[in-house]
């Protein structure tokens, strides 16, 4: 009896200890994770047209043009908001020389504006101007040029095409090289649009153009000035210039925000290369310095910049050019002492030239740079569009515009589950490899029936490594069936049976990493700039079959799609699921076949569009939106910069009700009840990855990192995930997501049209929201 | 747990080399990004690190707090953390509950305060290098308490005293990490007088410093670094009052140093540690007992209160970004009563937090019921934790070990499989093998006896040798079969070598085909070996083996050896040609055939108290095929016992030689090849315009 009370206590006491930390989490304190509540009202200076010559006036939108500064003013008529394409101050030199000159009071009074803080010459150039390049010197070293540089080096001249056409003449010249720019401005009733056309930039410095920025400081917050000392007759100390609460957009990951802050440390600047860093453009051809936890790339080439609450905003996005992207926010205390957000389109840039085996070499720009044109569109945003949610709307507005997204492509009705299915993978053997089978054709067949009859409504999935070899040296054109995990025609009634019951489970294939069991490497794999074979780690594990593997071309990706859908559809298949490829853009820089990145978006696109089935994509560009079924994977987080300061379902918000869109697998580190919440809030619907046999089968295989997949146990999680989702998701498919507001920290409110509200609440209190409660941790539906 | 095996400690130490290695790359990952931004890994069942559930995910980022180049910090009570503001001479205390400064500490004798320690009595213990002193404080107030300069100690003679790092036991006793001392750590007693010095790292010798040793002078061996043992970087004390350690070691240094449980005399009582050669540079012991240590780099270590590794996380990335898990440098850790890991950044002049996972909780929630014994509630949660990770090494011994309690043996032996546990799978395996014969053991002896009285009742019945006779004709006619003959002349050279090989020397008995057998089969026996021997002794398994060198080693030295030998002996006078070394040695190998088969079965069957058994087998079968070789030397030959010694000694030396010659023309003709490469690729490039 003693005995047993002794362990009682014990227990109570370790549970106690363990349970400690779970405890003191009470209070919802958000991470850059979550979404913080709006920002506070902002206060705006009263902003003359002084100096500015007017453009023209298009719906309520009035156009200014300051021609020493090169700077656009957009004025709404209806006095809703104003706007600068730069800061519009003066050259601290300038001002200086003004006061150092000015022999009366009243020059002296006139002369001494502030001083700005860290802009020197050309950062304040930068500051202003609509067109900024950077440029390589000699040593491969970048600086910069602007369009309203403060000697000759930067000149430019605005001419009328038409009454909505203008096009800046930007002439750059010693000492920075000599480049000529024409930037043709169209302005409209919503916003401006740039546009560069790659035929018409001229002159003998243009292959050491490393950039062009267009209009950087455009809703830039923040800034230190030195105000004059008329006592001390001098500048005095420092002083923080009012920064307009607000927050750049960016889009990182599903999302980010990056809130306008004073810092008390440098923190580092964001840069996102839309559609993913290129490895075949990147310094390195070998791969090495890929980051420890895939980082997330923006998927789609828009940002935006909110001032207020609720007050103005502008959303931006790339009409051309956007492979070739990037978009950068500079933090306070970096470079300046503004907030700033802009596009980047990289024209050239360094790589490192391999010479040998050894890996010796030396740098060099690329050996031709990028002919491309570049638009951009800048739409201004006011009221309840001013914030993520407009912008998002706005974006979807435009893509929908375009045929990029299709709406109400997905219809009332039940919520659907995605499970992937890994069949198969090879370790290595005596002679070469053997496989190792996780799930058989009639294993994935009973999981299908047992999920559907334990009240799955609708269900969907992969299947990976379904062919001899598996998902590492299985062949991405082939299908070569393994008799251990199933035959054909195992297979063809495998899909019948499916058919039969409504449920779409389709080959899944990664058709961009390759390796040496799939196939020949060199004949196959994409070709850096510097014309060697692309490499990259894939593990460091010698045990596994596979350490190093290379990209493919982009021509055989498509053609190994092709090959193998068609292979699909007459083993029975009705939809496709593709990686890779999807979410990676790799161009090929061989010898008589390069293929540049556009040209890489054309040949995948292509592919997908002539693909005989629908295609599942996981995680994909936007430049495959329009013919993907699924969006599989969608990113949920961001990459949590120190300047992140919120994550936002921006892109859930986008493409909601155009396709169904998948969470990332609910088995790795997104399991717990704040992550069913999300996928809640952020409208996407849950997936998994299963296995008949215990995952620890494949700790011999490439497929180690999958180390939580049998079904056995997943099944009542799948549930669990699947019961508490159901029920809010399935009467929110289809209906148009008006609205998603914060109401206080850890608490959403998504609202959608004929006024179904969903209250999220990821704090550990209970919510009232119309005099109804909701739990903690728990999400609860308005009808 | 300990992992006493020497294979799998080697193999640990490789994969923590591996592990070093992310710092500069990492695999591409499979699936989409979660909510973390670091990676975690932990041993596999063969000792490789592999990545597992996320551990931890960041929580907080606080870059308000204006510090500069902060150095060390350490909690105190009601989860305060204290910052030693290095470069702004002061020491910030921070609510890490409400993530607000609670007071900032700033002392007129501070000069560059680095390691800081608070007692239960809140007592704060700045160690202030740059003003050689100790500074104690009021933690609370801030008021100045006393001050311990350079103690005056003979013993402690011209020692340094630059205190970087302070701990104090429950006595206040302090223990301090000085600049430039290797001595060990400072110990001072609770009124500053010097106690010694607390503990001292090792130095180990490889061959080659031993080589160095040997021919340096000793001014050459004065300059060399390589020689120092690891410096102490840092050391805390837990609320036991027991002392820790972690040190920075110089590579190559193996002495198993790196973290350290001190006793009251100073020793490391980790006998089982298995981390070396890191370099670790902050630890904290929370109020469960698990060590916490960090890196640099940013690699966070988690052990249990036994030394073991449970996981370890980072990023290992020294950016220029500043994402929240990455770090620049990093140089103090400490664990608040949540749980949550707080990390300083020098570099970056911020702070970090890490929150643990469900994951984590379950791990340390199981490993604490099962130190308090409650191995039937800690299997419950190992459960919890295998559904996190199916592949966890620590959940499936833990499993193991509460199933060994519960006395569910042959689970308890899937389960030690399962996490790579030999010890613990003998012990199971024995009970199982004990039931096995407890059960069976009637069934075996009666079989036995069965046979062998129905063998006699034969034998007693067939008194006209019909059958006998029968039998006897079947196995003539197989025996003298024309291909089997050559092959069971092997029984005849390991029973009787000398007739035999005077037989095969004459060409009489025995066959190049039969000898091209017993060396296939010999192979077969080798590859057995190899690849298929039981749990306890297999400590490579197929998928680590490089069949390149198992393979071509066979080969390469079995054909090697025969060329050597014939043309050591054709200048020594030998008689045998290269077919006759060749027969020589495959059918000499025969009792080593039958050694390896033996012994690959026997292992299967045994534990570890009988492991002597193997190697008793072993030695026996090397012996005896050793003899038998001998005996063929001479024989074929025709030596005398110095003749064949010479000549052994002779092949073994050209054997030597020759793998020296081939691996250096390996390397002449990779070079030409490289540098023709160099060349066309030269050449190709200026022709085609490439740079």
């Amino acid at each position: 009896m003693l005995r047993v009370c002794t362990k009682k206590w014990v227990i109570t006491a370790v549970l106690i200890a363990v349970l400690l930390p779970v405890a003191v989490m009470a209070d919802f304190i958000p991470t850059n994770r979550d979404t913080r509540m709006p920002p506070a009202a902002a206060v705006f200076e009263d902003i003359t047209q002084e100096g500015y010559a007017f453009l023209g006036q298009f719906g309520d939108l009035r156009y200014y043009y300051r021609g020493d500064r090169d700077i656009i003013m957009v004025r709404c008529a209806l006095g809703r908001f104003v706007w600068r394409t730069g800061l519009d101050v003066p050259f601290n030199r300038d001002i200086e020389d003004a006061v150092l000159w000015a022999r009366t009071d009243e020059e002296l009074r006139l002369a001494a504006v502030p001083l700005q803080q860290r802009l020197n010459a050309i950062w304040t150039a930068m500051a202003n101007s609509l067109l900024t390049i950077q440029y390589f010197e000699l040593a491969y070293t970048t600086t910069m040029v602007s369009s309203a540089a403060h000697d000759n080096s930067g000149n430019s001249t605005l001419m009328q095409l038409a009454p909505h056409h203008f096009r800046l003449d930007v002439q750059f010249a010693a000492p920075a090289p000599d480049i000529f720019i024409p930037l043709h401005i169209y302005l409209s009733d919503t916003g401006i649009t740039y546009e560069i056309y790659a035929h018409e930039i001229t002159g003998t410095g243009v292959d050491r153009m490393n950039a062009i920025l267009i209009t950087p400081f455009l809703g830039a917050s923040g800034g230190m000035r030195r105000h004059f000392d008329f006592e001390a007759n001098t500048f005095g100390d420092p002083e923080p210039d009012y920064m307009v609460p607000g927050y750049a957009f960016v889009p990182d990951g599903s999302g980010a925000l990056m809130r306008f802050q004073e810092n008390t440390v440098q923190l580092s600047y964001y840069t996102g290369h839309v559609y993913g860093e290129n490895p075949a453009d990147a310094m390195f051809f070998s791969n090495d310095e890929v980051g420890a936890v895939e980082r997330p790339h923006p998927l789609m080439p828009v940002f935006g910049v909110t001032q207020g609450h609720e007050q103005q905003a502008f959303v931006a996005w790339a009409n051309k050019g956007a492979e070739y992207l990037e978009i950068t926010m500079y933090p306070e205390r970096n470079m300046t002492h503004y907030n700033f957000v802009y596009p980047r389109f990289v024209k050239n840039a360094r790589i490192f030239q391999v010479y040998n085996r050894s890996g010796e070499g030396f740098f060099r720009l690329f050996p031709e740079r990028r002919e491309y044109d570049i638009s951009i569109t800048y739409q201004f945003l006011h009221g309840e569009d001013a914030g993520h949610v407009g912008m998002a709307r706005a974006y979807r507005t435009h893509l929908i515009g375009e045929g990029i997204i299709t709406p109400a492509n997905v219809q009332n009705g039940t919520m659907p589950l995605w499970l992937d299915f890994i069949m198969s993978d090879v370790r290595r053997s005596v002679l070469g490899t053997s496989n190792v089978i996780a799930t058989t054709v009639d294993q994935a067949e009973y999981i299908v029936r047992d999920m559907l009859a334990s009240g799955i409504g609708s269900l969907n999935g992969g299947l990976l490594g379904f062919q001899n070899g598996g998902i590492t040296a299985g062949h991405p054109a082939r299908i070569s069936f393994n008799r251990n995990i199933g035959t054909r025609r195992n297979f063809r009634n495998f899909f019948d049976e499916m058919n039969a019951l409504g449920t779409d489970i389709s080959f899944a294939q990664d058709y961009l990493h390759i390796n040496r069991l799939q196939m020949n490497i060199p004949r196959n794999q994409a070709f850096h700039r510097n014309r060697w074979g692309l490499r990259a780690w894939d593990s460091f594990e010698p045990f596994l079959p596979v350490n190093e593997i290379s990209f493919a071309r982009p021509a055989r990706s498509a053609d190994w799609l092709a090959q193998q859908t068609r292979r699909a559809v007459n083993t029975g298949a009705v939809s496709h699921t593709v990686s890779g490829i999807t979410n990676n853009l790799v161009s090929h820089w061989g010898r008589r076949d390069a293929t540049c990145p556009t040209e890489t978006i054309d040949i995948i696109r292509n592919a997908f569009a002539n693909s005989p089935v629908p295609v599942n994509a996981h995680s994909p560009n936007q430049y495959l939106w329009e013919y993907t079924h699924r969006f599989l994977q969608a990113p949920v987080f961001n990459t949590q910069f120190m300047i992140s300061t919120d994550t936002v379902p921006f892109l859930q918000l986008v493409l909601h009700n155009t396709m169904e869109v998948y969470a990332p697998y609910a088995n790795f580190s997104f399991y717990t009840q704040a992550d069913i919440l999300r996928m809640i809030d952020y409208n996407v619907f849950p997936s998994f990855v299963v296995t008949y046999r215990p995952a620890h089968y494949l700790g011999n295989t490439n497929s180690l990192n999958y180390y939580s997949t049998e079904y056995a146990i997943y099944r009542d999680i799948i549930l669990n995930v699947y019961n508490q989702m159901s029920p809010i998701l399935s009467h929110t498919m289809g209906l148009e997501w008006i609205d998603r507001r914060v109401l206080q920290n850890g608490v959403i409110l998504n609202r959608y049209e004929t006024g179904v509200e969903v209250v999220i609440n990821y704090t550990q209190q209970p919510f009232e929201h119309k005099g109804i409660h909701v739990p903690p941790q728990s999400a609860r539906l308005f009808p | 747990m300990g992992i006493s095996d020497k294979r799998v400690r080697m193999k640990i130490f490789l994969a923590c080399i591996l592990a070093a290695l992310f710092a500069f790359g990492s695999p591409i990952t499979l699936f989409a990004t979660g909510p973390n931004t670091t990676m975690t890994f932990a041993f596999n069942r063969r000792g490789w690190l592999v990545r597992t559930q996320d551990a931890y995910l960041p929580y907080r980022n606080i870059t308000t707090l204006g510090m500069n180049q902060p150095t060390g910090m350490v909690f105190g009570n009601h989860d305060l953390l204290y910052i030693a503001d290095t470069g702004n001479r002061r020491v910030i205390v921070f609510d890490a509950r409400t993530e607000e400064i609670h007071n900032i500490i700033e002392f007129e004798g501070f000069q560059s305060p680095r390691g800081v320690f608070v007692t239960a009595e809140d007592w704060l213990y700045v160690a202030d290098a740059r003003a050689n002193a100790v500074f104690i404080l009021c933690a609370l107030t801030g008021e100045h308490i006393r001050s311990h300069y350079t103690p005056t100690a003979m013993a402690f003679a011209d020692t340094p005293f630059s205190p970087n790092r302070i701990a104090v036991d429950l006595r206040g006793n302090m223990f301090i990490v000085g600049e430039g001392v290797y001595d060990g750590v400072i110990q001072l007693s609770n009124g500053g007088e010097f106690l010694g010095f607390f503990a001292a790292n090792r130095t180990t010798r490889t061959f080659i410093q031993m080589l160095q040793d040997i021919f340096f002078t000793e001014r050459q061996r004065n300059a060399r670094h390589d020689r120092l043992p690891g410096t102490f970087s840092n050391v805390t004390v837990d609320n036991r009052g027991v002392v820790y350690s972690v040190s920075i070691l110089p590579m190559g240094n193996f002495t198993g140093d790196g973290l350290k449980r001190h006793d009251m005399a100073g020793r490391d009582t980790f006998d089982d540690m298995i981390i070396w050669g890191l370099q670790h540079i902050d630890l904290c012991v929370d109020a469960r007992g698990f060590i916490y240590t960090v890196t640099p780099d940013g690699w966070i270590y988690v052990f249990t209160n036994r030394g073991e590794m449970i996981f370890y996380f980072g990023a290992g990335h020294l950016l220029d970004t500043d994402i929240a898990g990455l770090f620049r440098s990093v140089t103090a850790l400490a664990v608040s009563s949540a749980g949550d890991i707080w990390v300083l950044d020098d570099q970056s002049n911020f702070l970090q937090s890490f929150r643990p996972t469900e994951y984590t909780r379950s791990v340390f929630e199981a490993i604490t019921l099962f130190n308090a014994g409650l191995y039937e509630e800690s299997a419950v949660v190992w459960e919890e934790v295998l559904r996190h990770n199916q592949m966890s090494v620590l959940a499936h011994t833990g499993m193991g070990r509460a199933q060994l309690h519960q006395e569910n043996f042959a689970q308890a032996m899937e389960s030690f499989y399962l996490g790579g546990h030999r010890d613990y799978y003998s012990t199971a395996f024995w009970e199982v093998r004990n039931q096995w014969l407890m059960d069976n053991l009637t069934y075996v002896l009666f079989i036995v006896a069965g046979l062998f009285l129905t063998l006699s009742a034969v034998r007693h019945l067939d008194r006209r040798r019909v059958i006998a006779g029968a039998w006897g004709g079947i196995k003539t006619k197989v025996m003298d079969a024309p291909f089997l003959k050559p092959a069971f002349f092997a029984f005849s050279v390991a029973r009787h070598p000398i007739d035999s090989y005077y037989y095969i020397k004459l060409k009489e008995k025995g066959s190049t085909g039969g000898a091209v057998f017993h060396f296939i089969l010999l192979f077969t026996a080798y590859m057995a070996y190899q690849t298929s021997r039981g749990f306890l002794v297999q400590f490579a398994e197929v998928v680590d083996m490089d069949f390149i060198v198992v393979i071509g080693g066979f080969f390469g030295l079995f054909i090697l050896f025969i060329i050597s030998n014939y043309l050591v002996t054709s200048i020594y006078d030998g008689e045998g040609g290269i077919v006759d070394i060749f027969k020589l040695v495959s059918y000499g190998m025969f009792p080593m055939t039958i050694t390896l088969f033996g012994v690959t079965a026997l292992s299967h069957v045994i534990t570890q108290n009988e492991l002597f058994l193997l190697h008793f087998a072993m030695f026996f079968g090397i012996a005896y095929t050793v003899s038998v070789l001998w005996l063929g030397f001479q024989e074929i030959h025709n030596y005398g016992f110095k003749q064949t010694l010479l000549s052994l000694i002779v092949t073994a030396c050209f054997m030597v030689i020759a793998v020296v010659v081939l691996f250096n023309l390996s390397i002449l003709l990779n070079e030409v090849r490289e540098f023709i490469e160099s060349i066309v690729r030269e050449v190709y490039a200026h022709v085609t315009g490439m740079y």
